[in-house]
């Protein structure tokens, strides 16, 4: 299958049992790791530090060798394909960092050199939205972090990429500038061309722009969903201390993710209310309480979970 | 690839411009100085260029629409177009009429001299970035700077006799010119097998 070919027809990022190790570590960054992001569509990556959000992002740039498993973006594989792939992907890597002593105004010539689909209109559209006019005289090292990651943004957004891979874009940047890059990032998505997967920390951020979620905890996939469909679906509920041998009895193959036994009562993180309603036995005390919970409260109460 | 050779030019200018100005000093003070200049001017630059690399550049051109190999050549076609700057600038500076008071360059050093280091220097600076995209900055600038005090080892005595009982001295003196011909030779095909290894090694490898 030729490039042109595999890019029609591809998903926008394909990994299937793909492992990573790094050279003289003993444990796996990435271990038999499969999701999918289909095109168009917003990937949110959400774990926390060495959970193996960056290498997941620098495997689908060809920027890391996987150590087994098979890697497809647009359908083609980053490694064999490399130059020629690149001209559809952009890239921002977490401290963004390009050569000190060249102005942006030179680096973004360079840069525009590279891609034949380059929109010059639309990169000065990008610096006038992000306040980076006054700054295309400056040399990038002269930059503060958050110039520099919104430099590396417009950059990446200029030559319309069909897949946008964002190592968090938005740490350690200010609430203004964070702003400032997530609603320049949703006009980008407008079109409904580009997919983006965009690792954070912060999950608000993910919140608000993701149609998937990915909750990865030590190289391995806890959660991939779509985002609506997991905050309907995910609650935390509590039950009576009645429950607690039924829940035992239930084991990790039901509804219930975990759960943590009170003084007065349990509290339970429940993977899908319909099916733990359908299962909860009528013999057992109700009502019982059940709150909605947001985003970070679900990615709090999985990895917490996964750790005990 | 030319888009990258151009952009450590134009990154390393001052550098550039700064090491282009020891001939001139070459001129007042004699020919050792322009074999200190065709060492350093390729070695300095390397070294500065691959800093930049060290620090995020290389992560940064590997997102882009470059091959490996073509980030590879362009470190080693910048170090040889450095070369051919200095060697050139030391024969032209070397043509000039001694100044009053100055000894005269001798023929012999109007091009055996130059053409003898920049082999030299070839040879050090790309064992130096062959290391780099092997092992990594800091590393490599460890080794190859063990490499490049070599030459310091022929002002110890012993090491003097050693040289001079090895018949080099007569060879330099019968035909220095074939002698500077062999040496270039051998450095590039040396310099070429760098280059193709740093490219087989960074191909492979992880930019973390």
């Amino acid at each position: 299958m030729t490039l042109e070919t595999a890019m029609e027809t591809g998903a926008a990022l394909t990994m299937r049992g793909v492992s990573k190790r790094y050279r003289g570590s003993r444990t796996w960054a990435l271990r038999d790791l499969s999701l999918e992001v289909p095109r168009g569509y917003v990937m949110g990556l959400l774990g926390k530090n060495g959970a193996g959000k960056t290498t997941l992002i620098k495997l689908a740039c060809g920027l890391l060798k996987a150590d087994s498993g098979d890697i497809r973006v647009l359908g083609a594989d980053p490694e064999r394909s490399g130059p020629e792939l690149r001209r559809f992907i952009g890239y921002v890597s977490e401290a963004p960092q390009l050569y000190n002593n060249l102005s942006l105004r030179w680096l973004a010539g360079f840069v525009a050199g590279r891609f034949p689909a380059w929109d010059e209109a639309y990169f000065r559209q990008l610096l006038r939205r992000l306040d980076l006019r006054d700054h295309l005289g400056d040399r990038f090292g002269k930059l503060s972090k958050g110039t520099k990651v919104k430099f590396a943004l417009a950059l990446a957004l200029a030559h319309r990429p069909k897949v946008l891979l964002l190592d968090e874009p938005t740490s350690g940047l200010d609430p203004a500038a964070r702003r400032e890059v997530l609603s320049v990032l949703l006009e980008a998505l407008r079109d409904g061309e580009t997919a983006v997967v965009f690792s954070s920390h912060i999950t608000s951020d993910v919140e608000k722009i993701a149609d998937f979620v990915t909750i990865i905890d030590r190289g391995r996939v806890l959660l991939t969903e779509d985002k609506e469909t997991l905050l309907n679906r995910v609650v935390r509920a509590v039950l009576p201390r009645e429950a607690g041998e039924w829940l035992e009895r239930l084991g990790e193959e039901g509804p219930v993710i975990h759960w943590q036994m009170g003084r007065r009562r349990i509290t339970a993180l429940i993977g899908d209310l319909d099916e733990f309603e359908a299962l909860y036995p009528r013999a057992l005390p109700r009502p019982f309480d059940v709150t909605r919970m947001n985003l970070e409260d679900i990615f709090v109460a999985l990895t917490d979970a996964r750790e005990e | 690839m030319l888009a990258l050779v151009l952009k450590d030019l134009y990154e390393q200018r001052t550098n550039i411009l700064f090491f282009l100005a020891f001939p001139a000093l070459g001129y007042l003070v004699g020919p050792p100085l322009y074999g200190a200049f065709l060492i350093l001017l390729p070695w300095s630059i390397a070294i500065r260029a691959t800093y930049a690399e060290d620090r995020g550049g290389l992560e940064f051109l590997c997102s882009l629409p470059f091959s490996r190999n073509q980030i590879v050549t362009a470190k080693f076609l910048l170090v040889l177009l450095l070369l051919l700057l200095g060697v050139g600038e030391v024969v032209l500076v070397s043509a000039l009429p001694p100044l009053e008071g100055t000894q005269p360059v001798p023929d012999q050093a109007l091009w055996v001299m130059p053409v003898t280091v920049a082999g030299f220097a070839a040879v050090l600076t790309g064992a130096f970035l062959n290391l780099f995209f092997r092992i990594g900055y800091i590393r490599a600038l460890n080794y190859s700077r063990l490499l490049a005090l070599l030459p310091l080892a022929l002002l110890i005595p012993q090491v003097q006799q050693i040289v001079l009982k090895s018949g080099v001295q007569l060879f330099l003196t019968s035909d220095p010119r074939r002698l500077a011909l062999w040496v270039l030779a051998g450095s590039l095909v040396v310099y070429l097998a760098l280059l193709l290894d740093a490219r087989r090694v960074f191909g492979q490898k992880d930019i973390a």
